[in-house]
């Protein structure tokens, strides 16, 4: 009796561990539109994810999955599930912290692996240690919130979160966190919305690294968008505004390319906008009007050809 | 109940064979969410916003998602304002229907703007609003008509800084690097 009872308990646990496994395997493998689409939270982002290029890509590519990052995406599972029975939450109050954006990141590399390498090799990678620990730099202008604009733009907490600066000197100050210091500060959710509007290109993933690279020539630019850390949301670069910009008395002809735009807001000039003013590129003279993407590589930021003195003819070529 | 091998064969059938049927759960479009409204409610408000500020040049209301702003705003911040809600639109409904014989959001857009204009004017017939005035629900809804186009697209509306755009708003500000102490 006492057997059959055991037998019959084993059996029990196999058969709902079987179901779970089950289960949890076919809620990762269906189609989101029964799964993660359940939550409203999801509808905006799964609305703008069937309409771009990724949408061959399974949510849980870039997600993961419950199990997939150990304890700590069983915790950022059950805080979800927390948020959405206990949370006021919209579809509009999702965002992604720093550690998601890496972790995004990070997938993008599987599949856009010459554009990481660009991207790893090129002054974009640069960390927050690189940035912010520029004593230089640090004693012309004290770090203010403001510089999360362009470096650190998932940083979660504020400027005094991430640096001490309580010294008088600049050479005493230090990022609070190691792990911090050695992060990128400027990563690919920067410039690219993975979600966002854009035509899709069959089976990039399936393609060899080689042909990757021929059909990257051959495709359009693939659309960018600005993120926004004050607004917590990208902007696509097609809907950022040309920036009236001046040399003297002239205007200066601008690129109708929207990835330009896009350069501009971080290679930006001062307040009213003067060509080779404060981070200023703006191409002038016999190169007005060219895009950053003629001549820039945009992830290593390299010269694709003999371009060096584009922004030199500001002051001699108006 | 007992149950022999061969009848426990035609239920595992028939439930795995069930599973065939799963695809049907599909929904055939994803549905937009709105904690406080129904689809119809939602409807009118979409038009009425879109009546409010119309489309030209630039995108109107509708196009803004004005309707999400103010979703958000009864479901997060203002959940007074839901009751005002409920009772305006029923009285917008009703009304319709008496006038044209047809639901707001179905009217055409000379139709929606005649009803709006005696609304803002308080002119329709009062007992279709017997717990809210339509003047103050008018008020209210245009109200957080221009909150929701004009605001941050932050709080819900404004999508694609939208408004921001038409008005050219220098919008990421563009200020170099702020060296304020040197």
């Amino acid at each position: 009796m006492k057997k059959q009872g055991l037998f019959i308990g084993i059996a029990g646990v196999a058969g709902i561990l079987l179901i779970i496994i089950l289960s949890y395997t076919a809620w990762n493998r269906l189609d989101p539109e029964y799964t993660c689409m359940q939550c409203h939270e999801i509808r905006d982002s799964h609305a703008a994810w069937k309409s771009s290029a990724h949408a061959s890509v399974a949510c849980r590519e870039c997600h993961g999955t419950a199990l997939s990052h150990g304890f700590r995406g069983l915790k950022e599972k059950a805080g979800m599930m927390h948020s959405h029975w206990f949370d006021k939450k919209t579809n509009r109050d999702i965002y992604l912290n720093e550690s998601q954006a890496l972790a995004v990141a990070a997938r993008c590399q599987s599949c856009h692996q010459t554009e990481y390498s660009g991207w790893r090799s090129g002054a974009h990678a640069t960390t927050y240690e690189m940035i912010f620990m520029d004593e230089a730099h640090n004693r012309m202008e004290k770090p203010y919130a403001d510089c999360f604009r362009c470096h650190g733009m998932f940083y979660d907490g504020d400027i005094h979160s991430l640096m001490n600066m309580e010294s008088r000197d600049p050479a005493d100050w230090h990022i609070k966190d190691k792990v911090q210091a050695g992060r990128p500060a400027i990563t690919c959710l920067a410039c690219h919305q993975m979600h966002g509007e854009q035509a899709v290109y069959p089976a990039y993933a399936d393609l060899p690294a080689s042909e990757r690279d021929s059909l990257s020539v051959k495709m359009h630019r693939p659309a960018t968008a600005l993120y926004m850390r004050a607004d917590r949301r990208h902007l696509a670069s097609k809907h950022l505004q040309t920036v009236g910009m001046q040399m003297q008395d002239s205007v200066i002809t601008q690129s109708a390319d929207p990835n330009a735009r896009l350069c501009m807001q971080c290679h930006a000039p001062d307040g009213v906008h003067a060509v080779a003013s404060e981070d200023d590129k703006t191409p002038t003279g016999m190169y007005a009007g060219m895009s950053c993407m003629a001549c820039h590589d945009p992830h290593s930021n390299r010269l694709k050809n003999e371009h060096r003195n584009v922004h030199k003819t500001a002051s001699v070529n108006p | 109940m007992k149950s022999n091998r061969r009848q426990f064969i035609k239920q595992c059938m028939l439930l795995y064979g069930s599973v065939l049927f799963l695809p049907s759960c599909r929904p055939s479009a994803a549905p937009v969410w709105y904690s406080g409204f129904t689809a119809q409610e939602a409807s009118a408000i979409d038009a009425i916003c879109e009546q409010l500020i119309p489309a030209d040049d630039y995108p109107g209301a509708r196009e803004a998602g004005v309707i999400h702003y103010i979703d958000k705003l009864l479901y997060q911040r203002f959940p007074q304002h839901k009751q005002t809600y409920r009772q305006g639109l029923a009285g917008v409904e009703a009304c319709s229907q008496a006038l044209y014989g047809n639901s707001f959001a179905e009217l055409t857009g000379a139709q929606q703007i005649a009803m709006l204009e005696l609304m803002e004017r308080g002119e329709l017939p009062a007992r279709y609003w017997p717990q809210t005035t339509q003047k103050a629900f008018f008020e209210l809804i245009l109200a957080h008509t221009m909150q929701g186009f004009y605001g941050s697209p932050r709080h819900g509306g404004n999508k694609d800084y939208v408004s921001y755009r038409m008005m050219k708003l220098d919008y990421p500000l563009l200020i170099g690097q702020n060296r304020y102490e040197k």
